[in-house]
């Protein structure tokens, strides 16, 4: 099963050489890609000087739509599964081994999950993930232990719906909808790494800004949508 | 307020919810810019639903009445979010440019290599015969 590793960067200068050396030296068996977000760091200097494979947006997308470009670059090359992986060192590849194993047995979508054997802590972060944890139970009826990871992996399938179509975020609402349709989508247990650099784009504005349009999105907007015939 | 002009705002915010909801159904409105549109009327049917909320507002601010505190709410709410999307045209045009910019540039890159490949060819040939 070929399956590609996305690792979105956003001014990672300090971060990315860790993250993907790593990658390259004890895990060469997958094959990844950096998607230089339009970063005003030498974050895209940096990839290119180690020979890194690199696709370099000139403008700054977000990050929603620099996963959609890996995700786009995954379909054109026909992998099997594409997984979203932080260019911070939060997430650990030594993970991505059980969650291809999920894709292999049919799922569409495996989360690497903070919570499936460890109780969630007790923080102002974790309140959010559990509320809208909390908010995806009561819409879909299925329980999802940790939706705000950011650690994905997408079936082939998936790579196809989330990189050609619309409202396809990687985030919870997207997750939430696609349970509702249908999709199948399991949990693995991933512990996550506290991030060594750089600053957190969650400040507490945003996070608020965040829950409140994902608590609407799940428990509102989503039950209205349609998802195309595949 | 009217009982008519209540029930005015109360069709209204149900229209544009509906519109809204509509185009994301198709897939032609992204998720962000619905929610705003989606709280606003919401914001307009609780005040038309339960007008005490405005009247006792207006007391607190010393204006004449509800109405025109509704009024001035909605003009404020509406000024604030021309603002912004006036910021948000203005980044995204200077996106549009940038990538315009080095789209044409990597594409004049390319013709001049192009172009020295061929004289370089030329050249070759030249100097095998």
């Amino acid at each position: 099963m070929k399956c590609l590793i996305i690792i979105p960067a956003y001014n990672e200068e300090k971060n990315i050489v860790r993250v993907v050396e790593e990658l390259q030296n004890q895990y060469p068996q997958y094959e990844y890609v950096v998607i230089n977000d339009g970063s005003s760091d030498n974050t895209a200097k940096i990839c290119r000087k180690n020979g890194y494979n690199l696709i370099d947006l000139p403008v700054n997308l977000g990050l929603a739509g620099a996963f959609q470009t890996g995700l786009k670059y995954a379909y054109i090359k026909k992998y099997d599964c594409a997984i979203q992986f932080d260019a911070d060192g939060q997430h650990r590849p030594e993970f991505i081994g059980a969650m291809i194993k999920k894709i292999e047995e049919g799922y569409d979508i495996v989360i690497g999950s903070r919570f499936v054997e460890k109780k969630k802590p007790k923080s102002m972060r974790m309140l959010g993930s559990a509320l809208i944890s909390t908010a995806m139970r009561i819409t879909t009826r299925c329980k999802v232990k940790d939706p705000t990871s950011g650690m994905r992996m997408f079936s082939k399938n998936m790579i196809k719906e989330f990189a050609l179509s619309l409202n396809y975020g990687p985030e919870p609402d997207t997750i939430s909808f696609l349970l509702k349709q249908g999709a199948t989508i399991t949990e693995v247990q991933a512990d996550m790494e506290e991030r060594i650099e750089g600053e957190s784009y969650l400040t507490l504005g945003r996070s608020i800004t965040y829950m409140a349009r994902m608590l609407i999105s799940i428990l509102f907007i989503q039950n209205f949508r349609k998802r195309k015939s595949r | 307020m009217g009982f008519i002009l209540r029930i005015i705002l109360i069709i209204a915010s149900l229209i544009t919810t509906l519109y809204i909801l509509r185009r994301i159904r198709h897939a032609k409105l992204q998720i962000e810019y619905a929610i705003f549109w989606l709280i606003f009327a919401g914001m307009l049917s609780i005040i038309s639903i339960f007008p005490n909320l405005m009247i006792r507002l207006t007391r607190a601010v010393g204006m004449q009445s509800p109405i025109n505190c509704v009024f001035l709410l909605v003009i404020f709410t509406l000024m604030i979010k021309l603002f912004m999307q006036t910021i948000e045209h203005s980044q995204l045009e200077d996106k549009l440019k940038q990538l315009t910019q080095r789209l044409a540039i990597e594409e004049k890159l390319r013709e001049e290599e192009r172009e020295e490949l061929r004289e370089l060819k030329e050249s070759l040939e030249k100097v095998q015969k």
